[in-house]
């Protein structure tokens, strides 16, 4: 899976929760005071993506266990952020 | 349909993601979603002082999972045996507690009770009587429905499709265990379309005219081209087999009261032809209550075609497989609905089934004939056009005019028109079917409701007018009449039952105020310039001294209909 492709599985998962979001770029937030997403809306965010990755990685799970992390150094902070994540998952499990 | 109306969400799980749907403006209404206060159905439903009850919501969803609502369906989930009669009991008793929201709202929503479709349950037992999850649900959902039939503010909703739709991403257990939610989020797009539609029916807003095109749309291929005898059509052909597969749904529509008409470019004589020779179709020409076959622009012709059917062009659907052709009218016409159509014409009948904008709150006998009604008209349009004057017309027509007061055999139809009636409006009222009903059982309130035949047709129940009384004074609440019957002298005959009945009453004075809207300058025009009641310019308020009695037209047959009661 590219790059580029992920990054479109993540903004449709997006796309999918919250219906009012106009553009969903790579600077998204998707956590923190801009987030374009609630609570209920990320958690729904985090399981409709999984499933788009066919549910090849645990997301939910690693989000609840990460923890407070410093802003910059998390991963479920923007679009981009969480796609670069994501391919770092992705090469982890076929490694 | 500008006003943003507010739904309150009232749920045994976490339906915040449903909000954001509801909210967004496409498609129209946009709906205002406030919470209630998490697994407090029961307390929210009950507590009519309750916080959330105190934005005075327009409409309320009540959405539950059958095993809190039902502890015998519960149990039974555990594999024990419970009997029928206990799970019907907590099905009434959930309905009592709904009916109880029903008063506070206009409508209250409830999405039928689903089951996880990760959950295969008991396999082949599913569906025992005794033990079977899948035949006890099934069943939830028959009482629920039946128990809430004679309530028309409550509304069963049919959450099973929405499930079937979203297929996989229905359900997550990862959804429940994190955030307590039951369902993804396409389930909660397909609910808030169908929430959004039966918001658009009980506000009148459904559309009433599909205007098709025909070569590639009705049919396959170009009649002026190939010939009637050479369309594809029917037959073997599995595209021409769609093609009539489409016809048949669209004639499922005129069943709805939803009216067809025709827009090509064409040549007229050919296509009729086609229409009336072809032995494959299924829509022939009185299924259609008009047409416009000609080469000028589709955007005029849409035009000149509502106008003549006195509809406004916000009650069109426009069907074209050129997609050039549905760009014209979207930008020309944005009132009209313009679907996106399928390439693949296998599809035709698909696409038109997943169009929300033809719901509606009930059928009535009137929907059903509604064709017809509109071919009548077309015959007494072309008999007006050989009369010799307007007077000889109205006496030609033989129109008759049946009074009733507002009763259980017509409370669906008349809701119906006074929602969606804008001309013929003194006061543009709206009332759901429960409100109207309320409203006309008080005594100082005269509900009278009027039904118009002629010798081509019988229009059916097509005015209301009604009247509050205050001292010796009659103030007429609702006066509305179907656009199909205007300037035939039934305006005249439904003042003439007003005054008749305000005097009866021994009052003084008929009173009638005119609020102005953007479409219901007919009513100030008749008011103003036939009634023949005096008018008081500066507030628009027209009056009849009920000294003197006001006389039906002489070409109209008044009969008044279980009239004395009430």
């Amino acid at each position: 899976m590219t790059r580029s492709e992920i990054v479109r599985s993540v903004a449709d998962a997006v796309a999918d929760v919250a219906p009012q979001a106009r553009t969903i770029a790579e600077t998204t937030c998707l956590m923190g005071n801009d987030a374009i997403l609630d609570s209920v809306g990320f958690v729904t965010f985090l399981v409709a993506l999984e499933q788009k990755l066919g549910n090849e990685i645990d997301l939910s799970t690693a989000f609840i266990s990460q923890g407070t992390v410093e802003e910059s150094q998390n991963p479920f902070l923007t679009v981009g952020s969480l796609a670069a994540h994501i391919e770092l998952l992705l090469g982890a499990a076929k490694a | 349909m500008s006003d943003r109306r507010t739904i309150l969400l009232i749920a045994d799980f976490t339906v915040s993601g449903l909000a954001g749907f509801l909210g967004h403006d496409e498609p129209p209404p946009a709906l205002d979603a406030t919470t209630a206060p998490f697994d407090q159905v029961v307390p929210t439903l009950l507590d009519e002082h309750a916080e959330c009850w105190k934005s005075n919501p327009s409409f309320a969803l009540v959405w539950t999972r059958p095993q809190t609502i039902a502890k015998t369906f519960a149990r039974m989930l555990n594999h024990e045996r419970v009997p029928p009669d206990a799970v019907r009991a907590e099905v009434d008793q959930f309905v009592e507690t709904v009916r109880m929201a029903a008063r506070r709202v206009a409508a209250v929503f409830v999405p039928t009770w689903t089951w996880p479709s990760y959950d295969r349950g008991l396999g082949v037992l599913n569906m025992d009587p005794t033990i079977g999850p899948t035949y006890f649900l099934s069943k939830m959902n028959t009482w629920l429905a039946e128990a809430v039939a004679d309530d028309s503010a409550i509304h069963v909703l049919d959450a099973g499709r929405w499930v079937a739709q979203a297929g996989a991403l229905a359900s997550h257990p990862k959804l429940w265990h994190l955030g307590k939610i039951a369902f993804g989020p396409e389930v909660f797009k397909h609910a808030a379309s169908d929430i959004k539609a039966a918001v658009r029916a009980l506000e009148g807003a459904a559309r009433k005219l599909v205007v098709v095109d025909l070569d590639d749309t009705l049919w396959g291929g170009v009649v002026g081209d190939i010939g009637w005898q050479n369309l594809d059509l029917g037959g073997h052909s599995a595209v021409g087999e769609a093609f009539t597969a489409f016809q048949r749904a669209l004639k499922r529509l005129t069943r709805r009261g939803i009216v067809l008409a025709i827009v090509s470019k064409n040549t007229e004589s050919l296509a009729l032809e086609a229409i009336d020779s072809h032995p494959e179709m299924v829509l022939r020409r009185n299924d259609f209550v008009g047409w416009r076959i000609n080469w000028d622009d589709k955007a005029r012709n849409i035009v000149s075609l509502v106008s003549e059917l006195n509809l406004g062009l916000d009650s069109v659907v426009y069907i074209d497989d050129n997609p050039a052709e549905r760009a014209r009218i979207r930008q020309a016409l944005p009132q009209v609905l313009v679907p996106d159509w399928p390439a693949d014409k296998m599809l035709y009948e698909q696409a038109l089934a997943e169009l929300t904008c033809f719901d509606s709150i009930a059928l009535s006998e009137e929907d059903r004939a509604r064709t017809r009604m509109y071919v009548a008209q077309r015959q007494r349009q072309d008999a007006e056009q050989s009369a010799q004057s307007i007077e000889a017309y109205l006496l030609s027509l033989g129109l008759a005019v049946t009074v009733e007061r507002l009763g259980p055999t017509n409370i669906v139809r008349a809701a119906q028109l006074l929602n969606k009636t804008n001309q013929m409006n003194l006061s543009t009222r709206r009332l759901s079917e429960a409100q109207f009903v309320e409203w006309a059982a008080s005594t100082d309130h005269h509900v009278f409701v009027f039904r118009v035949c002629d010798r081509f047709d019988d229009y059916g129940l097509t005015g209301i007018a009604s009247m509050t009384i205050e001292d010796s004074r009659a103030m007429i609440a609702d006066f509305v009449l179907s656009c199909r019957v205007i300037g035939r002298g039934v305006e005249e005959t439904m003042l003439h039952v007003l005054v008749d009945q305000a005097r009866s009453l021994g009052l003084r004075q008929l009173l009638a105020r005119y609020h102005a809207t953007p479409r219901n300058e007919p009513c100030r025009s008749f008011f103003d310039e036939k009634s023949g009641l005096s008018c008081d310019a500066d507030d628009l308020q027209f009056s009849w001294d009920l000294a003197r009695p006001y006389s039906a037209p002489g070409h109209i047959a008044v009969r008044l209909s279980v009239f004395d009661q009430g």
